[in-house]
Formats: structure tokens, sequence, C-alpha cells
């Protein structure tokens, strides 16, 4: 008798175990719109790559929801007087998946890494970093060749996730095949336009606050079947939902909707100085270009296009910023006045060719907009094209109109140096102004917050009138989750951060 | 959808004159078929006068409402009519199923013609380049020619039309090697007569008969080809109203307006039963069956 | 039957050779700059030449060519530029995905379009064969990605029993993965179907009006016995080497299949390939389609004889 119920306890506890460990077998599959490229920090120039990162690979320095700077793998950190060099105190005791240790001579070889590998993507954003100087295990120090305030904003995102040298080392170019970083998830297979495993990592620092044992990314480029997959329970998440399809989240009980101001903005860049191109009515006079700006109606353009989910503005960064300047208002639509414009500058009808990416998004808006326009006197002539060749159009400079998006980032430097600089990388318009550019480049070294948004606040006043690019509106972020997954925190980079996201019952 | 269903080859075909057109009327899949192209060739031409809408035309206040007496179809997502964009939708399939055939059969049926006549080397290679692109499943080839070319109506046409080709070289070859047999082929041969004489002369006309049902049977792949490639975003793209694109648009709002998907669907399928309709009649009419 | 199946696979490689040079020139012709396209949002001319430089993009096009085909030939189709990962995995993971919906929809057409068919054809001239006929038409003339946005339409959204896409391994869950691929092959398979039955229809029609038929009858067989028995296994000869054919062109359909119910198959990565300029992707694709295509016209052909013991000597 007794060994039978020493057998059956026996059983009994297998089978708990059994349960307890497949109840905490816990897969987090998410959907995502875009297939990755490269998984390799030095390499990547997606979004959805930064998506993935976000569980693979810890950054130096991370942003909060309220657009601050926060440690990651960096506990502390402090600008010498000058503002042209900056010491990090990184954190004990964490390792790379591969079990290597983090220090400051990883931080060394990863910034080198990032600056002198041949089609490293991330140049630009280390430029001003002359060298690295390991001080201690656990100090590093970045030596600048000029005051850079937006480093910090830079090394929260692709610039600052540190990759495990010997890997980088051992793999070369292979790396993106199988990356190792540090983050709370560790790589364990990918099909190409298919999924993305990701398996939690043990020795994570942070390891307390991961939910789940495994996390999937499904490349669902469609966002109704992305949906309508969460809402089967064949996802647990998806990003970026459909303005459109917002009220059925909202109406599903078995959903939650998470939603978030964006850091992107889509706008109408005109080419202003780029080739032959810019030889149309409205690349050579500002004037046309504030008219036709006067004939747009953004809100109707949110309204039609987005289901008015989305924020529409006349500025290159979202609201959220603290260098947003709430002095210059979204100009109300005033077709006559657009008119009498067009007539001060000797013409009736303006023709122009609006070049874009065939887009759900992007067709709709331009199709609104040349609408629009048309009713002030503009002839839009429309010129979808498939996304690869609308995209190296643009880079050439090959274009009289182009409805552009740009995803955005924690620091409005990046966006405007890149936008109006004379020599910034997005500036394929070739738009310049001298007094803007030194307005810039004194905001970028500009420590003093105060001082910087006055500077921001004349810089905005510049090219709101230049218009070389008309801001139309900022993308929110829509996730939507079953109500099982708890633990979501949005941020206006739109990145799905994994710390603190748990199974709920 | 098989571009290799070719006609029933060599030997049965005759040349097409008075009294094979005469046994056409009688068929009757191929009144049928012809009607309905018909009908669909009035709405292209006469698409400004019958639609009761501007097909571009945005109505802001009217997005995606539902079918009801002032739009009979519906709007899309931008509020514009869809009936009348189906209308004008005709013209883009219409176009991409005469163009992209005639561009088949002006490069496959010459090239054909010259590889079964004279036989040899010129058409061993024309053979195998025949050949190699029939590797190439249909819709693939076209895929990769309309991404190559960029995306519009007039590449896509040409695109389908590249790839819709080696169907007709075969065809093309296979009767001449049979008209060559004849009596009357020798005898101008004998003439004196040139090749090129000989060939459109006499050898062509009594090629025509399964090339013209190919033809016809080639124009509703063409048709289903032009919106696959328009579904895909390498076809005519919008504003232009093009079935196939309308559908891809529709895709995205099936839960709210699903009415989007439906009408442009319809539409397709009429007009491929049309012209399956026509070359199954124009087949029966020209190799009747005893 | 030796010489025959030599010769046909020596027509082979220079075929699929040729196609392959077709594939490369033509992919030249591709407006624009591949280095550009993959530079990223942040251009950097450093970046562009050194990828240029990398990706031979510099070098004249026969020379770009043999490189590629070498490494074919060693079995490495090289290395997508996107995402770095090698193309010959890729395809690995993509071809049973392509195919595992091609035989089902095979499955699909065969299981409704033979009894159809053969049906028809002895029902001829009935509202049967009618409706027949008007199956075969609908099947020819419904353009797949509507069939199966309509699918969509009434059994996800509207009754929600099927998923709306997207495809789960068999390793995974079999089930799963079968309700999975229940519409994307019924849609890619109706095309097919409607061919079959018009194919058996036509051949049932045929073997019916054969001698041997009518002496059958003549010696008083049953009317079912001679066409199950006598008439339909001749009259699945051609149907079966058709089906070998369709076989290679259902790989090929389920190109707008895949898209619509976003299945992550070869058909997939072929638009993918060509609208984020990889090239090298586009190639071993087409190439690899049209070698299934030629091995399975091979096939078709030598079971046609195999088949036809009239063919064999």
């Amino acid at each position: 008798m007794k060994r039978v119920g020493t057998a059956l306890a026996a059983i009994a506890m297998v089978a708990l175990a059994l349960v307890a460990s497949q109840a905490n077998a816990a897969t987090l599959r998410v959907g995502i719109q875009d297939d990755p490229d490269a998984l390799d920090p030095a390499l990547s120039g997606t979004y959805a790559g930064r998506f993935v990162f976000a569980a693979l690979c810890d950054k130096l320095v991370d942003i909060s929801p309220d657009l601050k700077i926060v440690p990651q793998l960096a506990e502390a950190w402090e600008w010498a007087p000058d503002n042209k060099s900056i010491t990090f105190v990184l954190r004990k005791n964490v390792t790379f998946h591969d079990g290597t240790a983090f220090d400051a001579a990883a931080v060394k070889f990863n910034i080198e890494r990032m600056k002198t590998m041949p089609d490293s993507k991330r140049k630009a954003e280390l430029s001003p970093v002359a060298s690295v100087d390991v001080l201690a295990a656990d100090k590093v120090r970045f030596n600048l060749s000029e005051p850079f305030v937006p480093l910090l904003a830079n090394l929260s995102d692709r610039a600052g996730m540190m990759v495990s040298p010997k890997a980088a080392a051992d793999n070369g170019g292979e790396f993106a095949g199988a990356p190792v970083c540090a983050g709370p998830y560790q790589f364990v297979e990918r099909k190409s336009r298919d999924l993305i495993r990701l398996k939690k990592y043990p020795g994570y620092w942070n390891a307390g606050a991961i939910g789940y044992d495994e996390v999937v990314y499904y490349y669902v480029p469609d966002s109704t079947v992305r949906l309508a997959r969460v809402r089967a329970g064949d996802l647990d998440l998806a990003e970026r939902v459909s303005p459109t399809d917002l009220k059925t989240v909202r109406d599903d009980a078995n959903l939650a909707l998470h939603s978030g101001q964006g850091l992107a903005v889509a706008h109408l860049m005109f080419n202003v100085g780029a080739g032959a191109k810019a030889d149309t009515p409205l690349g050579k006079n500002q004037t046309l270009r504030q008219a036709f700006e006067l004939a747009l109606d953004r809100n109707v353009i949110n309204r039609v296009a987005f289901n008015g989910e989305f924020l529409a503005d006349n500025q290159m960064i979202p609201p959220s910023s603290l260098f947003y300047d709430h002095d210059h208002k979204i100009p109300p639509r005033d077709v006559a006045k657009a008119k009498a414009m067009i007539a001060s500058a000797g013409m009736t009808r303006v023709p122009i060719e609006l070049q874009y990416e065939n887009t759900a998004g992007d067709s709709r808006v331009a199709q609104i907009m040349q609408s629009m326009a048309g009713e002030a006197g503009f002839d839009v002539k429309l010129l979808p094209m498939e996304t690869a060749t609308a995209i190296e159009r643009y880079l050439n400079g090959n274009f009289e109109a182009y409805i552009g998006n740009w995803s955005g980032r924690a620091d409005p430097d990046p966006t405007l140096i890149a936008f109006f600089s004379c020599a910034g990388s997005q500036n394929v318009n070739k738009y310049c102004n001298k007094d803007l550019d030194a307005i810039l480049t004194a905001a970028r070294g500009e420590a003093d917050e105060a001082k910087r948004k006055a500077l921001y606040a004349k810089a905005t006043d510049i090219y709101l009138t230049a218009l070389s690019s008309i801001p139309l509106y900022h993308p929110n972020w829509f996730f939507v989750a079953r109500k099982s997954v708890g633990g979501i925190v949005m941020v206006p980079d739109g990145l799905l951060r994994l710390a603190g996201v748990k199974p709920v019952n | 959808m098989s571009a290799i269903e070719t006609a029933p080859l060599a030997g049965g075909a005759r040349a097409a004159g008075p009294s094979e057109f005469r046994r056409l009327l009688r068929e009757p899949s191929a009144v049928i078929g012809a009607t309905i192209v018909l009908f669909f060739v009035v709405l292209a031409l006469f698409a400004a006068w019958i639609a009761p809408y501007e097909p571009n035309a945005p109505d802001w206040m009217a997005i995606r409402a539902a079918p009801s007496a002032a739009h009979w179809f519906g709007t899309d997502d931008l509020g514009r009519d869809v009936l009348s964009r189906v209308i004008f939708g005709t013209q883009a399939s219409l176009a991409a199923g005469v163009v992209s055939v005639s561009v088949a059969v002006l490069l496959g049926l010459p090239l054909g013609l010259v590889a079964g006549y004279f036989g040899g080397v010129i058409d061993m290679v024309i053979s195998r380049l025949a050949d190699a692109l029939l590797a190439c499943p249909f819709l693939v080839l076209a895929i990769a020619l309309a991404a190559f070319l960029g995306p519009s109506l007039q590449n896509a046409m040409i695109a389908i039309g590249v790839s819709a080709m080696p169907v007709f070289v075969r065809v093309a070859r296979a009767e001449t090697l049979v008209v060559c047999t004849e009596d009357y082929i020798a005898a101008a041969r004998s003439q004196g007569l040139r090749d090129s004489a000989i060939m459109t002369g006499q050898v062509l006309p009594n090629v025509l008969a399964p090339v013209i049902v190919q033809a016809t049977l080639t124009m509703a792949i063409a048709v289903l080809a032009e919106a696959s490639l328009a579904f895909l975003g390498l076809g005519q793209l919008p504003p232009a109203p093009s079935w196939g694109s309308m559908l891809d648009v529709a895709r995205q709002f099936l839960g709210e307006a699903p009415w989007m998907a439906i009408s442009p669907g319809v539409a397709i399928i009429a007009l491929v039963i049309g012209f399956n309709l026509m070359g199954d009649g124009v087949n029966d009419a020209l190799n009747p069956r005893r | 039957m030796k010489t025959m199946l030599l010769r046909r696979l020596g027509v082979l490689l220079p075929t699929l050779l040729l196609v392959s040079m077709m594939v490369f020139g033509l992919q030249k012709l591709l407006p624009g700059d591949p280095a550009l396209a993959l530079a990223g949002e942040e251009r950097n001319p450093e970046v562009i030449a050194y990828l240029r430089q990398k990706y031979r993009f510099n070098d004249p096009i026969p020379v770009q060519y043999a490189v590629w085909l070498k490494g074919v030939a060693q079995g490495d189709f090289g290395t997508s530029v996107r995402t770095r990962l090698p193309i010959g995995t890729m395809l690995l993971q993509k071809l049973p995905v392509t195919f595992e919906l091609a035989i089902l929809s095979m499955l699909f057409a065969l299981l409704v379009g033979l009894p159809i068919g053969i049906l028809a054809a002895l029902r001829r001239g009935t509202p049967l064969d009618f409706g027949a006929s008007l199956f075969g038409l609908a099947g020819l003339s419904i353009p797949h990605f509507w069939l199966g946005i309509m699918l969509i339409l009434l059994f996800s959204v509207n009754l929600g029993w099927l998923p709306a896409g997207g495809f789960v391994p068999p390793t995974e869950s079999v089930g799963r993965n079968l309700l999975s691929m229940l519409m994307p092959a019924l849609v890619l398979g109706t095309g097919t179907a409607a061919i079959m039955m018009r194919h058996v229809r036509s051949a049932m029609i045929l073997a019916m009006k054969q001698d041997y038929v009518r002496t059958a009858r003549a010696k008083g067989m049953r009317e079912r016995t001679i066409a199950l028995r006598h008439a339909l296994p001749n009259a699945l000869i051609p149907v079966v080497t058709l089906g070998m054919l369709q076989f290679g062109e259902l790989l090929a359909g389920a190109v707008l299949t895949e898209q619509v119910f976003s299945i992550p198959g070869f058909g997939k990565m072929i638009v993918d390939g060509v609208f984020s300029r990889d090239y090298a992707v586009v190639q071993a694709v087409v190439l690899c389609t049209a070698a299934v295509f030629l091995l399975m016209n091979l096939i078709a052909d030598l079971t046609y004889v195999l088949l036809n013991p009239r063919l064999r000597k």
C-alpha cells in the first residue's frame, strides 16, 4: 500500500512539474510588418531590424517614454566641462550571449567596428567620436572632435548596441547570420521572410524582469492579416495596426490596444536645388510652396487617410519633443489666399510631379493632396512607384516633389541636420541656408536646454518659411495585444521593449 | 493558369475562310463569348458617357460608403464611385488583353514561321530560345519582366506579351511544318518564287487558324495576368482605375467595405469568361470534331 | 526509351543555362543602382563605393555572370544582399512550403476535377454535363487572388472558422498546418481542377468511342463496368501526363496565392527579391523554378511513354 502511495505521489509530482514547466515555457509570438535586413547593428538600416534588436541587443543607454536618456549597459555618465568628452561607468557582471564579458574594451571594439567597417551605416551617427579610451574595466571615455549633445540619443539606438567582440571577430561577415549581443534574448534561428526565433538568455543582467521564455517575430506584411491572426490567437501581439482597423480592436474583448505618439514624420519634399528637376515653379519659388501649404488641410488628410488616428502637424519633430516650437501653429486651410499667392507669382495653374512609394498610406495621402491642391490651382501629376525605385530616385534627387517618411530620432539634431543642413545626409533636395546651418551647428553643441530650445525656435522659423519640405503628420504607434500579455509600455520610437512584459491571466 | 494549353495542333486546322466564319456564328459559345466581350468593349469605348461619376473624383464625406442609390457599387477608401472605376477599368483590361496578345503574335508568329520554314540551324536556335522562355513559368516570367521594366500599364503589356510569345512560336512552327509538306508549297518553290513571297503569300494564310484560336485563349490569360500584375503592384498603379489594383486596395478593408472587393472581381471573371467562350467557340468552329 | 531519356537530359542543361543567361541579362536592365538602394536611409558615398566593389556591380556583365555561375555549380547560390543570409538556405526553407501547397492543391484538383469530369463524360448532354462545363469555365476564369480574398472574407472575417493567412509548419502542428493550407490549396487548385476536369472528360469521351468498348458492350458488359474498368484507365494516361505538367504550373501560380495568404514560400521570394533589388535571389528562384519545370516536363513525357504500351518501342 505504502509503495503504491509513494508511486502515486511521485507520478503526481512529475506531472505537476511537467505542467509547471509547460506553464513556464511561455512564448511571445509577435507579428511584424517588415522583414528585417541584416541583423548586425553596424549594417542594419531597417526599422524592422531595430524592432528585433530591442530584444536581442542591449545598448549603452536607452530612452524612456518621455524621451529622457536612461541607463542600460552604462549605469552613469558624465560630460567633461568642455563637452568634448564623456565618461561612462558601465554596468558590472554583464555578459554577452556567448558568455564573454562586457567591459570597456568591448565598448571600444564596438565603436571602432562601427566606424571602420567598410559598409557600416553608423558612420554619420558616430562621426564626432574621435577616439575611445579604456580607463578601467568598467569605465570608458569617448573623445569628441567637437561638442556633440545628440551623442547620447544616438547611443540609445543602433550606434550604441554592443555585440560580442569574440563573435564579431570569429564570424566576420557572417555575423548577421548568428548575432551575439547582450540583450535579454539570444538568437536561435531565422527563416528569411518568415520568422526570427529568440530564447531567453539566462545570464541577462535584468533577467528577473523578463517574463517570456521565447520570443518569435513573425513576418506578416499585411496589417489586416496580422490583426486577424492576433484575434484568432495565432499571434500574441502585432505592431502597426492600420488606423482603419482600430475600431475592430477596440470592440474585441480579448484584445488590448496600446497606442503612443511617435517620433516619425511624413513630409512633402520639394526639389529646390538638385539637378534639372529643381527647375520647377515650386522648386524655385518659396511663395508658391507656402501657397501649396495653404491649399492643404492636414486634418482632412489625417481623417480620410488614417481615420484621424495620426497627428497632423507642420513640424519635422513631434510635439512630444522638448524642442518642439509651440509658437508655430498649423496654418488653417486658405484656398483664396493660396490662389492670390499664385497670382502674385504671375501664374494661374502651377504644374508639379509628385513621386511617392506605392504603399497604402502614401497612395491615399498623395491623392488627397492632388485633389486639394488642385482646387487652389496646382496641377499635381501623380507618379507612384515601387519602393526600391522610389527610394533610389529620391536619393539621387531625381524628383520634383516626393512624399518622404522619416522614422525620427529621440533628439531633434539628427532630423534637422539631416534634412536642412547644407551637407545633411537626407538633404537630397539640396536646400542650403548658411544661417540655418550655423544655428543647427550651434544647437548641437549647446548643452543648456533653454538656450538650445531658443536656437531650435529660430531654426523652425527659417525652415517653415522656406518650406523645402512641408511636414504633414506624425504617425502614432498602435500595438494590438491579447489581454494575456501584460506590461507593455509604449515608447515614442515604437519599439517593443521586453523588460517587464509578462504573461498575465 | 496554363499558358501551355495550346490549341489542338497541326493537321486538323484549315484555313479560315467564309464557310468557317459561318460555322463560327452557329457555335453558341462563340456567340455568347463574343457578346460578352463586345459588351465590355462598348463599356470601354463609351466609359465617359456611361459612368455616373468621374473615376478619380474623391468625396471626403462618403468614404467607404455601402452600395446605395447614389453609388450602386458603393465607394472606395477615398470616396470614389466604385461602379465608375470598374467601368473605366475596362479600358486597362481590354487594352492588356488585346495589346499583349498582339505583341505575342507579332513576335511569335514570324519566328515560328521562319523556324518551321527554313529548319536546320535557324530552327534549332529559335526553338531553343522558345524552350528556354517556356521553361520559366509564365507568371514568374511576367513578374520578373514587369518588375524590371517598371510598373506601368504599357510595361505590363510588354511583359505579358513577351512571356506569352513562345507559345505562338510553337504553334506557328508546328503548323508551318505541316503546311510545308503540302503540294502547293513545292509548286510555288519550283515556280521560282522567293522564300519571303512564299512565306507571306502561301504559308501564312494557312497557318493563321490555330494562331487565331490560341490568340483568343491567350487574351483571357492576358487579362488575368494584367490583373495579377496590378494586384502585385507591377501594373497600372493607382489612382488610375485598374481592376487588379482596386482589388489590392480592397484587401485592406475586407471587414469594413467588402463591396470594394466584389465588383472588380466579378468584372474580371465576366470578361475572362467571355474570352474563354470565344476561344472555345473559335476552336470548335475551326477544328470540327466528328 | 533510354536514348530518349538521355537526349532529353542532354537538352535540359543547355536550356537551364540559357534561362539563367536571360534572367541575368534582364536584371541588368533594371533601372537604378542596387548599391544605392542598399545603402539605406543615411547615404554615404564610401559605403556605396564599397558595396559596388564587394558585389562586383562595376564588373562587366559577362564577368559577373561567370562568377555567379561558378558559385552555382558548387552549390553556392550567393548571399542575399539585404539580409546577408545564404540564399541556398532560404531556398531550402521555402521550397518545402510551396511544394506542400502545390501537392495539396493537386490533391484537391484530382479529388474534385476527376470525378466531375468522368461523370460529365458518362452523362454527356445532360444538365450535369452542362453544370460541369460551367464549373470548368469558372475555374479557368476566376482569378486566384480574388477567390482567395473572397474566401478570406467569408471564412475568416465573417465566420471566423479559418485563419486569414500565415503558415504553421507541420513540425509544429499538423492540424493547424492543414487548417492554414486549406483555403490556399482550394484557391490554387481550382484552376487546375477545371483543367483536369475538361481533359478527363474529353479523354473519357474519346475512350468510350473506341472499338474495344463497343466490343465489350456487344458482349453484354454493364455500362458502369465498361466505363470504370476499360475506358477509365486509358483515359487517365493523358491525364497523368497533364497532372505532372500542371504541377509545374502550380509551383509558379503559387506566387499570387502566397501573396494573398502570406505564406512564406518560393513564389513570394521572387516578388520580394525583385522589389528589394536582390539580384541573386531572383536569379536563384527563376533558375530553380525553371529546373523543376523542365524536370516535371521530362517526367511527364517519360510517364506517358511508360504508361502507353504502344509507344514503348
